[in-house]
């Protein structure tokens, strides 16, 4: 036995959704075997409201944990796989003519769904990217001066090839900003994929029996993703949250520092993480264990190694202890 | 807080989300600046501070402490908060304080003119605000007071220091002000709007009118400009009030008394008029402070032989106040208490010394003792020749007095100046050796007297405010240590024919003369022999005696030998205490029972505290009256002992290697007779030093005991303010940047589960005390107590060093 650094021994009050949690990370943990901290991440990305980029090769889950999350949430899943050829009204649908009713008809895109899964996003221009901006930011989309509200629970999970770099459009800052997390799935351990490559004789995966069960209904993650944002967060770390923020606008490497909108991105997730942990207040440990994917999606400078930046912000600033 | 941050960074930013001026930060180059007014202020009052020790412990203290202010200010702790929040407090107060810290020093006998203390007032709330530079008010009054306090400085003082800090000042305040002006043009170009914080136009108006009409209230009610002055100079002297602090007077005060600056323009000139005063004269003063002979003396001879004319018109005045005595009784009376309504205040000034101090100066030498009195006897001595010589325009008495003892590469100057002192000796140091008034350079302007002390002759005195400025050369007492010096006296025991006048008979029966003894000296020999025991002959002998009688009796002007006393020495060597005359007598009688020639000097004593940094002077008023002793070492040559206790003998001069021999032996010496003493503490400290960790710990452990009674969230803290302390300890800390559970956890691995599983239960609920306060704990106190004590127990020194020395764990997982 071993006491994890982050792992909280007792949770004095027992969260009602803790159920629900459990079963979520346990349907999650069934699609993506052997990457339970990636599993964390994404449960604290979906109960802070915030949309999650992975950034990895291609074949190690991406797709397939996307899929997991919107199975488990019970919601509406729809997939666009970004080309250059995509165009705004293939994302957020469009209008179209019905010589029968002699009436312009709304038909709607894949973000009128609660998990939207954009494959390869940086393939698409520009424009249909930017399409995404109001959809990811106020959950709502304008066309023709028309605005059509979409699901409260709608979750983008959007996936880019760091790899091949050709025809690729990167991601402009301000849409960046708009995720509250980058993350890498990487490789599985040699044994989880042994287990992975087991489950899969016969053609039916054994492992995750239960993977198309629907753990959670959109409405009780809206009451938990309410509930979590009322975790508490303590003065000494809102200003611990302050001095880090500061310091990633002053560092000589970061030309782009945290928003004010990122701030609160990292505060939702921490406050994610801390629940997950079966805490009801946040700690500084999960300021810094969520540190790495919510700055690396938003600071942007002359600099290759975003861990090692992480790594040098967190170690500028005091941890609040006895102050 | 998110709001003081905010209010403190407050302000424009730039494209990288950063504030566009420093200014707005806490930064120390106006605080830098504001220091160094306040040095180029503590300059200024470098030459009329009384203590230099508290000038500079009062300069440190009030510059210092701002500067902790601004590091604070720095932080990213709650410090940083309390700082900037109590600004209000921290400037008023700082400002006031030196009016506190004054009334303390008056107490104490220090202090500074009122003006001063406004002035340091003004330079504390000016180097505060300087440390709260990133407040736009603070820093516009710390530039501008700071430059009020240089330019203050630089009219109030002459000292080259304060002109050299003021250049600095100026070239920092150029490139302060430059900088400021290329933030007002980023602030132009980048801001639409420009907040003033203070409206200057009203402000310059409205300081302007308020100063009219109080200087109109202050002229209309008080009716007279001399009035007002007073008013604002309350300590300026010259009138009515007077500070013992003031710096300065108007007109006369201290200062004039004291001939600071221009006392050799009154030098001794055949036209000067002697003033006739009824101050005391040096034998009033002995009567004074030692009490009146039970006989009065035999006789009264003039020292002084006037010329016809002035005789004349002074001879009555003279012979009451100058007389110069030729005994000296050791047996006196106290004066019945006058019953006077006297007021308490210092006598007047007899002399001032400039030089190093205690100084002996003698006025008056003894050789002949009967028991009861000393005296000179009749035979003129020998004395050394006197010369004038020239030297760089100024001429000079000198002493041709050399001998082999002598140091003629060393050279004391010092300078005496007279006040209320009415004689015509020459106070004379140990081991004169020249004497220089200035425009006096004939040589019979002095001559010797009778009894050994150089005089100036054919006056009634020398005259006051007279500067006399001497040089000596002092004897090495390291290589008079080493030999028998009595082995040198001119002694001719078979008196040849016809050789009487011859200058080696002469010399004998000079020794002789300070050689002789009353009769009844029994215990005297007795006790000198018996101090002199085992050490070989020579000054060492010298010094025994000395220090027998320094440590073993007691100084006690009171305690006087009886009228009918045969011999005084006797009786003073029985009881054990008296007066520095009994001192000096008995020292002399039991030298001179030990074959070494000694003869008694009497005169002043500059005593090292009334030494006046101010003036750089010393001050010798007639209390200053003193008895003391000379030895011969060579027939010619007298050395200055000082045995009373409490009065200093003549600084021994010494060449470097001879101060660190002479301190290696003391240090040896005292060192042999704490052996027991010394090495219990040296082993003391070792093993305190060695097992420093395992007694430290136990004493935070008591801490954590004693802080950890209470609540349950007060024994938290304490365990985990002792596991902070215990990490200390063992020399790798907890990095500030980790946090406790990562930290902590890291040392759990090799603990039992159940260990463990409690340790992470307490780290648990130290988290929910730090960083969920207002939650309600829900550890009841006795499982709360048992954590602690488990943690206390488990993550004990041992544990914290090993783990710690197998590095820190790095702050990200690999999982992100």
């Amino acid at each position: 036995m071993k006491i994890s650094p982050t792992a909280s021994a007792v949770a004095e009050t027992p969260c009602r959704h803790q159920d629900a949690i459990d079963k979520l990370r346990k349907a999650l943990n069934g699609a993506l075997i052997g990457k339970n901290d990636v599993v964390e991440l994404v449960l604290a990305c979906l109960l802070a409201r915030g949309h999650l980029l992975f950034d990895d090769l291609p074949g190690l889950g991406k797709t397939t944990l996307a899929k997991a999350v919107a199975k488990a949430v019970g919601g509406v899943f729809a997939r666009v796989q970004c080309t250059p050829d995509l165009l705004p009204g293939d994302v957020t649908g469009f209008n179209i003519f019905n010589q029968k009713t002699r009436e312009f008809e709304f038909r709607e895109g894949p973000v009128f769904s609660d998990v939207l899964l954009a494959d390869e996003i940086n393939r698409a221009t520009p424009r249909t990217q930017s399409a995404l901006f109001e959809a990811m930011a106020e959950r709502q989309v304008t066309i023709d001066g028309n605005t059509y509200s979409l699901s409260k629970s709608f979750f983008v999970i959007a996936t880019q090839n760091p790899v091949e770099s050709h025809g690729a459009y990167p991601l402009p800052e301000a849409q960046l900003d708009r995720f509250a997390m980058k993350l890498r799935i990487g490789y599985p351990d040699p044994r989880s994929e042994l287990d992975m490559l087991a489950a899969h004789i016969g053609g039916a995966n054994k492992i995750r029996p239960e993977q198309d069960e629907v753990v959670i209904d959109p409405a009780q993650l809206q009451q938990l993703q309410d509930h979590v944002s009322g975790v508490a967060v303590s003065e000494s770390v809102r200003q611990y949250l302050i001095d880090l923020a500061t310091v990633t606008r002053s560092h000589r490497e970061v030309s782009l520092g945290v928003s004010p909108r990122g701030l609160l991105t990292w505060q939702r997730i921490a406050q994610a993480r801390a629940h997950l942990q079966g805490r009801d207040f946040v700690i500084p440990d999960d300021i810094q264990h969520v540190a790495g994917p919510v700055l690396e999606v938003r600071l942007a400078g002359d600099f290759e190694e975003g861990p090692k930046i992480t790594e040098e912000i967190l170690s500028s600033v005091s941890v609040p202890v006895f102050g | 807080m998110a709001g003081t941050s905010t209010s403190i960074f407050s302000g424009p930013v730039g494209p990288n989300n950063q504030p566009l001026f420093e200014v707005n930060r806490p930064e120390f180059g106006t605080l830098l600046l504001a220091t160094t007014s306040g040095l180029t202020l503590v300059a200024a009052k470098f030459a009329d501070s009384r203590s230099l020790a508290v000038l500079i412990l009062c300069g440190l203290i009030w510059l210092g402490f701002p500067w902790l202010v601004g590091f604070a200010l720095t932080t990213d702790t709650r410090l940083r908060r309390w700082a900037d929040n109590g600004a209000t407090i921290a400037i008023f107060g700082w400002t006031l304080l030196p009016v506190l810290a004054e009334a303390v020093l008056r107490g104490l006998g220090s202090g500074d003119a009122p003006e001063i203390v406004m002035l340091v007032g003004l330079q504390n709330s000016v180097v505060m605000c300087a440390a709260y530079a990133h407040r736009r008010r603070c820093v516009q009054f710390a530039a501008v007071g700071s430059s009020f306090l240089v330019l203050y400085a630089i009219v109030v003082s002459p000292e080259p220091e304060v002109f050299v800090l003021a250049g600095l000042f100026g070239m920092m305040m150029l490139w302060w002000l430059m900088v400021r002006y290329w933030e007002q043009i980023r602030r132009t170009h980048v801001a639409s709007r420009i907040d003033r914080c203070l409206p200057v136009r009203t402000s310059v108006l409205g300081l302007v009118g308020a100063g009219v009409v109080i200087a109109s209230a202050t002229l209309w009610t008080t009716g007279g400009a001399t009035y007002v002055l007073r008013g604002f100079m309350p300590t300026s002297g010259g009138d009515d009030a007077y500070d013992e602090f003031a710096r300065s007077g108007v007109g006369d005060g201290d200062a004039l008394v004291a001939a600071n600056n221009d006392a050799m323009s009154f030098g001794p000139v055949e036209s000067d008029l002697f003033i006739e005063s009824d101050k005391p004269s040096l034998y009033d003063m002995f009567n004074d402070m030692y009490g009146e002979p039970p006989t009065p003396p035999k006789k009264r001879v003039r020292a002084i032989g006037l010329s016809p004319g002035k005789l004349k018109v002074t001879h009555q005045k003279i012979a009451k106040t100058q007389g110069g005595g030729r005994e000296f009784s050791a047996v006196r009376r106290r004066q019945k208490k006058r019953d006077r309504n006297l007021i308490d205040r210092k006598s007047a000034a007899m002399l001032f010394v400039v030089g190093d101090v205690p100084l002996h100066l003698a006025l008056e030498r003894y050789d002949t003792f009967d028991g009861r009195e000393w005296s000179h006897s009749d035979a003129v001595g020998r004395h050394p020749t006197l010369t004038m010589n020239d030297e760089e325009g100024r001429p000079w008495l000198h002493i041709v007095q050399v001998n082999e003892y002598t140091q003629t590469e060393v050279t004391d100057k010092l300078a005496v100046k007279f006040i209320n002192l009415k004689t015509t000796r020459v106070p004379s140091p140990p081991y004169l050796e020249s004497v220089h008034v200035d425009k006096v350079d004939r040589r019979d302007f002095f001559s010797w007297t009778a009894d050994g002390v150089i005089e100036m002759p054919d006056r009634d005195q020398i005259p006051e405010l007279t500067v006399m400025h001497l040089q000596t050369q002092p004897i090495n007492l390291t290589s008079l240590r080493q030999s028998d010096f009595t082995q040198k006296y001119p002694r001719i025991r078979s008196k040849p024919k016809g050789s009487d006048d011859s200058a080696a008979s002469e010399l004998s029966r000079l020794i002789d003369r300070h050689l002789s003894l009353p009769r009844v000296g029994e215990i005297t020999e007795k006790l000198a022999k018996e101090w002199t025991s085992g050490i070989p002959r020579g000054w060492r002998q010298v010094e025994a005696i000395v220090g027998r009688l320094r440590d073993e009796y007691e100084h006690d002007r009171e305690a006087m030998a009886p009228i009918d006393s045969e011999n005084v020495v006797e009786h003073f060597l029985k009881s054990g205490r008296g007066p520095d005359y009994l001192f000096a007598s008995a020292a002399a009688s039991l030298l001179r029972s030990q074959g070494y020639a000694t003869r008694l000097a009497s005169g002043f004593y500059a005593h090292p505290e009334k030494f006046d940094r101010l003036s750089g002077q010393t001050t010798v008023h007639a209390e200053d009256v003193h008895v003391w002793c000379e030895v011969c070492v060579d027939g010619v040559s007298w050395v200055t002992i000082e045995p009373t206790p409490g009065y200093l003998p003549p600084p021994e001069d010494l060449t470097l290697a001879q101060r660190i021999s002479l301190a290696w032996d003391a240090t040896l010496a005292w060192a042999k007779q704490r052996a027991a003493l010394i090495a219990g503490v040296l082993g003391t400290v070792i093993a305190a030093w060695f097992l420093r960790t395992a007694w430290l710990d136990r004493m935070f452990t008591a801490f954590f005991w004693l802080a950890g009674h209470g609540s349950a969230r007060r024994r938290l803290r304490a365990t985990l303010q002792l596991l902070e302390w215990r990490a200390w300890l063992c020399g790798c800390p907890r990095p500030p940047r980790m946090t406790v559970r990562r930290f902590y956890a890291d040392h759990c691995a090799g603990l039992p589960d159940e260990t463990r599983v409690q340790l992470g239960e307490f780290l648990t609920a130290v988290e929910r005390i730090l960083y969920a306060p207002n939650s309600p704990t829900s550890n009841s106190s006795p499982r709360t107590s048992q954590l602690c004590k488990t943690t206390a127990r488990a993550l004990g020194r041992s544990l914290l060093s090993r783990r710690t020395q197998s590095g820190s764990t790095p702050l990200l997982t690999d999982g992100a």
